[in-house]
C-alpha cells in the first residue's frame, strides 16, 4: 500500500511549520553565549531596544521558571551562568527576521569566564569545575539518583552474582574503553515553534516535535496553567529521529512571546544554529572487563558507561537510563555490575537520537567481543553464538528472555550464512576486505504508563476517519496504522484516512511518539476503537434487521442475519444510524474509542532490576568492506540486517526504515561527529564540515533486508517495534569487517580515512 | 535569510564593473556560491553587490596557437562538458568532476574559485601545475599576472579594488602532455577537499624531454609546487624506486596546519606520496 502521506509531499502541498503564516507576526533571534562557561554579570539590552523594528527583548531575569520532568535544572533563557557556548542569554523580538537579528547582535553581556570541563572523564575528576552548584536542591523524579557537589546528576545501577569471585575464575580478562562522540541528526526541516498568548492564561503553539501532548504538558507545568489552557498543533514533521521528541524550542519561544501577548512569535533555527540550539545525541565512553572461560563464554562482566550529557539533563537522563539497562548487550552474563552515568559537561546538550542508548551499548560491547575473539583466537561469529541470549534466559534487569521475543539465534545464522557467500577477494592490489556481523537487541524506554489513545469515525459513504497523536515524521505511521484500522475494521486501507494535523485539544491522547513504538502501541489502541466502533455499527445494523448483534455477519461492506444472509444492509445505510422505513432512526454514528496501555513495566528497583521493557526486538546484522591500505578510505560494499519484526504491516515501509536506520548507522560510523575546539566552540556547525551520507555514498553499497516473523502476542496482528533498530549495529559490524580487513582495532568512531590510515600506521591489532 | 540590506548593480561593460567595484564596501557577485552563504550568515555585510553576470567578458574557452583562455564566467558546469578543455587539459574536467554537487557546478564560476582563494580550492591546484595566468580587468585596460603571485593566502589575492578577474589564460606547448587532478573527501558526497594533487607531464613520451609539474592543494596558504619533487621526475625515465623517493621528497617540505577539519596533516602527508604515485601510474609515465 503507497503511503498516504506520499502526494502531500511530492506534490509539495504538505504543510510544514515554516509554511505556515500569521498575521501580525513577530520574529525571534536568541543572543547566545560566547563561553562554554561562565559567570553572567550583567545583560544590557538598550542597545537591541534601539534598533528600528524591535519589538521587546527578554532575558533570564523575565523569565523565572525552571523546566525539566525528570530533573528540574534548566532555565531556558540563562540567568547567573552559562554553560555552554550557544546557551540563549537574551531573545528579540522583530518586526521581522532582520531587526530581531540586529538587535540580537546589539545585546550586551558581561561575563567572568569559569573553568569548563568538556570530556566525560575529566568532569568526573575530583577537581572538575562544577557545572550545576545547585544539583542537590534540584526537583527531581523518584528512582533517579543525583550526586550533588559532583557534575554526575544521575547513576543507574545494576548488578547480579559475585563479580570478583567469577572474574578470578576467569581463563581470560579482557579490558576496553569505547567511545562514541556526540553527533546531530540533520532533520530535513529545521526545529521551529510559534507560540501566542491569547491572553495571559491562553497559549496556543505550533512547533515540529514529535510529542504534542508531552509539550503540551512541559508548556502548562511551565508555566503554572491547567492542560486545557495550552493548545499545541503539529503539521507536517520533516524527520525527527528522536531529536524533536521532548521539547526544544517550545518553552523558550513560549516564555519570549508572553512578553507579547497578543502577537504571535516565530523562531525556525538556522541549519547551523541547529547544531546547538536544539539536542544532539550519543556521546559514551564505556569501559568494559569481561572474564571468559577457555571456550570464550562470558563469566562476569563489569560496564560502566559515561554519557557526555551537555549542560542540562532533562532530555538525556532517560537515554542514560535505556543504555543501563541493556549494558551487557544480547549476551547471557552470570555476573554483573553495571553502571551507567549521566555527567554535565560544557557543551550542548544531548537527548533522544534514533536507538536510544542502545547504539552506544553495542558499539562498546560489539567492539569488545571483536577483541575478545581476537585475544582468544575464535572466529567472531562463533563466539557469539556460544553467548548469545536463549529463551529461558535473564536480561540485565532481570527479566526472563521469552521465545516470542523473536529468534535473536535465527538472525545471526541467517547473517553467519549472507556471509558466507560474501566475496572477499579485494578488488585491487593494496586493497584489503573483510566481513563481520553483530547482533542487536532493542526496547523501548518508556514511562511506566506510556499509554496511547486513538478514535475512528465511520462516515456515511463507508470510508473512516482516523485521528492519533502519534506523529507521522517519515517513518510511514499513518499508512500502517491506517492499514492496521482497515483490518480491524474489514474495510480496504484506502477507505481509511488518517487525520494529518495533530491538535491537542482535539486530536486523540497520546504519552510520546518515541521508541518504534507507534505500530504496536497506537496499532494496539485503534484495534480496541474498532471493536468499540463495531459494536456500534452491529448495534444500528441490529436495530435495522431487527435481528440480534450478535446473529449478524459481517463483510466490511455489508451486515447480514447469519440465520438468512439475503436479509441483510449494507455498512453505508447503518454508519451513522438504524433509519427505518417510516424514517425514524435509531442507534448513532459508529464511532470508536480505543486505548492501550502496555500494563507491567515497572520502576527499576534498588540493585536496577524490574519489568523495565515492554517489548524486545533482536536482529543481527553484518557488513562487507573494503579498505585501500595506502589512503585509509572505507567501502561499505554490503550492509545487511535480519530483524525479528513478527507480522510486517507494510513491507515497503518496514523495509525502508530498515534501509533509513542502515544508512544513518553507516553515516555515524563513517564519518559523523561533532568537533569542539579548545574554547568549547562547535566547530563544524553546519553540512561543510557535519558530513551525512548521500546518495553518492551509497551508490556501491548493496543495502539487504531479511525479514524474521515470530508473531508478537502483544502487537497488533502479531507486529513488533522496527523504526530505530537497524541503527543499533551497524557502526560495530562495519569496525569489525575493517578489523577482519586490515587487523586494526578501531574503537573510537567515527572511522575516517584519518583514524584508519593511522591504525595502520601504528600497526594496532594484531 | 538574514542579509543586511545592500544596493545591488549589474554593468554591461567592465568599465562601468571596475568603477563600481572600486566604491568602499563593493563586492563582486558571479555565481555567488561562497558570496551568499558568507552573507546569509553575516560574515560578509557589503554595501554594494555588482553582479558580473551581464558582462561582455566571454564565457566558454577558446583556444589559439599558444594558449587556451578560460574566461571567468564560465561555469563549472561549462568546464565539465567542454571539448576544449577535454581536448587539452583533461585534470580540469576532473577538478569539474568532483566540483561540489550538480546544483553548483551550474551556478559556480571559474573567476568565483580563483577569487575565493581556498588553499584546496578546485581549479588552482590543477591550473598552478598548468602555470596558468590570471587576466584582471581593471579601469587602466587589462593586466595579466601568474596565478602564482597573484594567490596570497587564504581568501586573499591580489585583486585591489576596482578590479575583477576577466579570465584564465593557459599556455598550450606543442608537446604532448597528459594531466590528471586527484583528490580526497570525507565523503564521496559533496564535499571540499580533504587534500588535493595535480600532475601535468609535458612530454610523457620522451624521458629525456619529458618535465613534471606538482601543485597540491590543501597543504598550504597558497598550493605549492614541489620544485625539488618536479626536478627529480623530469628528464628521466621514472620508475617505481624513483617514485618511493619523489613521494618522500614531495611532503618534505610540507607543514599542514593542524587545525583542519577535514583532514589532519599526518594524513596528508601519508596520502600524497600515494597519491603522486598513483597518479602518475595512471598517466602512463611509469616504468613497469
Amino acid at each position: 500500500m503507497p503511503r498516504q502521506d506520499g502526494p502531500d509531499k511530492v506534490t509539495g502541498s504538505a504543510q510544514f511549520l515554516d509554511d505556515l503564516r500569521f498575521p501580525g507576526l513577530l520574529h525571534a533571534a536568541v543572543h547566545r553565549s560566547p563561553h562554554a562557561h561562565a559567570r553572567v554579570l550583567d545583560v544590557r539590552t538598550a542597545g537591541a531596544e534601539a534598533v528600528d523594528g524591535v519589538w521587546a527583548t527578554v532575558t533570564g531575569e523575565q523569565v523565572d521558571q525552571r523546566i525539566g520532568e525528570a530533573i528540574r535544572d534548566h532555565r531556558v533563557i540563562a540567568r547567573g551562568k552559562v554553560r555552554f557556548v550557544g546557551e540563549p542569554v537574551a531573545v528579540v523580538l522583530g518586526r521581522d527576521r532582520l531587526a530581531a537579528v540586529r538587535g540580537a547582535e546589539a545585546v550586551q553581556v558581561d561575563y567572568q569566564p569559569l573553568p569548563a570541563v568538556f570530556d566525560v572523564d575529566e568532569a568526573q575528576a575530583a577537581d572538575a569545575p562544577l557545572i550545576h552548584e545547585e544539583l542537590g536542591s534540584y526537583a527531581i523524579r523518584p528512582t533517579f539518583h543525583p550526586r550533588p557537589g559532583t557534575n554526575v546528576y544521575h547513576a543507574y545501577r545494576a548488578r547480579r552474582g559475585d563479580v570478583p569471585a567469577a572474574m578470578a575464575a576467569a581463563d581470560h580478562v579482557v579490558e576496553g574503553v569505547y567511545d562514541f562522540p556526540h553527533i546531530a541528526h540533520v532533520q530535513l526541516e529545521p526545529h521551529g515553534a510559534v507560540a501566542l498568548w491569547r491572553n495571559r492564561d491562553q497559549l496556543t503553539v505550533w512547533c515540529s516535535a514529535q510529542s504534542p501532548h508531552l509539550v503540551r504538558h512541559v508548556l502548562a507545568d511551565q508555566f503554572g496553567l491547567p492542560l486545557t489552557a495550552v493548545q499545541v498543533i503539529v503539521p507536517y514533521l520533516g524527520g525527527g529521529f528522536g531529536g524533536k521528541s521532548d521539547t526544544t524550542l517550545e518553552p523558550l519561544v513560549a516564555a519570549a512571546a508572553r512578553q507579547v501577548i497578543g502577537r504571535p512569535v516565530r523562531l525556525v533555527l538556522s541549519r547551523e544554529e541547529m547544531f546547538y540550539g536544539s539536542v544532539l545525541g550519543r556521546g559514551c565512553r564505556a569501559r568494559i572487563r569481561s572474564g571468559h572461560d577457555a571456550e570464550g563464554r562470558l563469566l562476569a562482566e563489569t560496564v560502566t558507561l559515561s554519557f557526555s550529557c551537555g549542560a542540562y539533563g532533562e532530555y538525556g537522563i532517560n537515554v542514560v537510563e535505556g543504555a543501563g539497562h541493556v549494558a551487557l548487550g544480547t549476551y547471557r552474563v552470570p555476573a554483573f555490575e553495571v553502571e551507567s552515568r549521566a555527567v554535565y559537561t560544557n557543551t550542548p546538550f544531548i537527548g533522544a537520537f534514533r536507538g536510544y542508548g542502545h547504539p552506544e551499548v553495542h558499539w562498546a560491547m560489539e567492539r569488545h567481543m571483536d577483541h575478545v575473539a581476537d585475544r582468544l583466537g575464535l572466529d567472531p561469529a562463533e563466539l557469539r553464538r556460544r553467548n548469545l541470549l536463549r529463551t529461558g534466559d535473564r536480561h540485565a534487569t532481570g527479566q526472563v528472555v521469552e521465545a516470542d521475543n523473536g529468534d535473536l539465534g535465527g538472525c545471526l545464522e541467517v547473517l553467519a550464512d549472507r556471509l558466507a557467500d560474501a566475496d572477499l577477494a579485494p578488488s585491487g592490489p593494496r586493497r584489503a576486505r573483510g566481513a563481520a556481523l553483530c547482533p542487536l537487541m532493542k526496547a523501548p524506554v518508556m514511562a511506566t504508563n506510556a499509554s496511547s489513545t486513538a478514535t475512528l469515525r465511520l462516515n456515511a459513504d463507508g470510508t473512516v476517519d482516523l485521528a492519533v497523536s502519534g506523529t507521522e515524521m517519515g517513518q510511514g505511521s499513518w499508512t500502517a496504522l491506517a492499514q492496521i484500522a482497515a483490518e480491524a475494521l474489514a474495510v480496504e486501507p484506502h477507505r481509511v484516512h488518517t487525520a494529518r494535523a495533530i491538535d491537542t485539544t482535539t486530536s486523540p491522547y497520546e504519552w510520546q511518539t518515541v521508541g518504534s513504538t507507534s505500530t504496536w502501541k497506537v496499532g494496539r489502541a485503534i484495534r480496541a476503537a474498532a471493536e468499540d466502533l463495531l459494536v456500534r455499527l452491529r448495534t444500528n445494523a441490529a436495530l435495522k434487521l431487527r435481528v440480534s448483534p450478535d446473529l449478524l455477519g459481517y463483510d466490511g461492506h455489508h451486515l447480514w442475519d447469519l440465520d438468512d444472509p439475503d436479509h441483510r444492509v449494507p455498512v453505508t445505510a447503518v454508519a451513522l444510524n438504524a433509519v427505518h422505513d417510516d424514517g425514524r432512526a435509531e442507534g448513532g454514528p459508529a464511532a470508536g474509542y480505543g486505548t492501550f496501555t502496555p500494563h507491567g513495566i515497572t520502576w527499576p528497583d534498588d540493585e536496577g532490576r524490574g519489568n523495565l521493557a515492554g517489548e524486545w526486538t533482536v536482529g543481527c546484522q553484518g557488513a562487507v568492506v573494503e579498505v585501500d591500505l595506502d589512503t585509509g578510505e572505507l567501502d561499505v560494499l554490503q550492509l545487511i540486517t535480519a530483524i525479528d519484526v513478527g507480522t510486517v504491516v507494510n513491507p515497503d515501509l518496514a523495509r525502508g526504515q530498515i534501509v533509513g536506520a542502515m544508512v544513518q548507522g553507516m553515516g555515524s560510523a563513517l564519518m559523523e561527529q561533532v568537533v569542539y575546539g579548545a574554547d568549547g566552540v562547535l566547530r563544524n556547525a553546519g553540512l561543510t564540515d557535519y558530513k551525512i551520507p548521500t546518495p553518492e555514498d551509497l551508490r556501491d553499497t548493496k543495502l539487504d533486508v531479511e525479514f524474521l516473523t515470530t508473531p508478537f502476542p502483544h502487537g497488533p496482528f502479531g507486529a513488533r517495534c522496527l523504526g530505530e533498530h537497524a541503527i543499533v549495529s551497524v557502526p560495530p559490524a562495519i569496525a569489525n569487517a575493517v578489523r577482519q580487513a586490515i587487523g586494526c582495532h578501531i574503537d573510537r568512531l567515527p572511522l575516517t580515512p584519518d583514524a584508519i590510515l593511522a591504525a595502520l600506521s601504528e600497526g594496532r591489532g594484531r | 535569510m538574514t542579509f543586511e540590506p545592500y544596493r545591488y548593480e549589474r554593468p554591461t561593460t567592465v568599465e562601468e564593473a571596475c568603477a563600481l567595484l572600486a566604491e568602499p564596501g563593493a563586492v563582486a557577485l558571479a555565481g555567488g556560491t561562497d558570496l551568499l552563504l558568507e552573507m546569509r550568515l553575516r560574515e560578509r555585510r557589503p554595501s554594494l553587490v555588482v553582479d558580473l553576470k551581464s558582462l561582455p567578458t566571454p564565457r566558454g574557452v577558446a583556444v589559439t596557437q599558444d594558449r587556451v583562455e578560460i574566461g571567468a564566467l564560465t561555469t563549472v558546469t561549462d568546464l565539465l562538458h567542454d571539448e576544449i578543455v577535454a581536448d587539452t587539459y583533461p585534470c580540469l574536467v576532473d577538478a569539474a568532476r568532483v566540483f561540489a554537487c550538480a546544483e553548483i557546478r551550474h551556478r559556480a564560476t571559474l573567476g568565483g574559485n580563483l577569487a575565493n582563494a581556498s588553499p584546496g580550492a578546485e581549479f588552482t591546484v590543477p591550473l598552478m601545475a598548468l602555470d596558468a595566468d590570471v587576466v584582471v580587468a581593471n579601469t587602466d585596460g587589462v593586466r595579466t599576472e601568474p596565478l602564482a603571485t597573484f594567490l596570497r593566502g587564504p581568501g586573499r589575492t591580489t585583486l585591489q579594488p576596482g578590479e575583477l578577474i576577466a579570465g584564465v589564460s593557459i599556455p598550450l606547448r606543442e608537446v604532448e602532455h597528459r594531466c590528471a587532478y586527484v583528490r580526497r573527501a570525507r565523503t564521496r558526497g559533496m564535499d571540499l577537499a580533504s587534500v588535493s594533487l595535480a600532475v601535468v607531464v609535458h612530454g610523457a613520451d620522451d624521458p629525456a624531454a619529458r618535465e613534471v609539474a606538482i601543485s597540491m592543494g590543501a597543504v598550504a596558504p597558497v598550493p605549492p609546487r614541489p620544485a625539488s619533487t618536479e626536478a627529480m621526475l623530469s628528464g628521466c625515465a621514472i620508475d617505481e624506486a624513483l617514485l618511493h623517493r619523489a613521494g618522500r621528497d614531495l611532503v618534505a617540505d610540507l607543514a599542514p596546519r593542524a587545525s583542519s577539519l577535514r583532514a589532519t596533516p599526518g594524513y596528508k602527508l601519508a596520502v600524497l606520496p600515494a597519491l603522486l604515485g598513483r597518479t602518475l601510474r595512471g598517466l602512463g609515465v611509469v616504468e613497469p
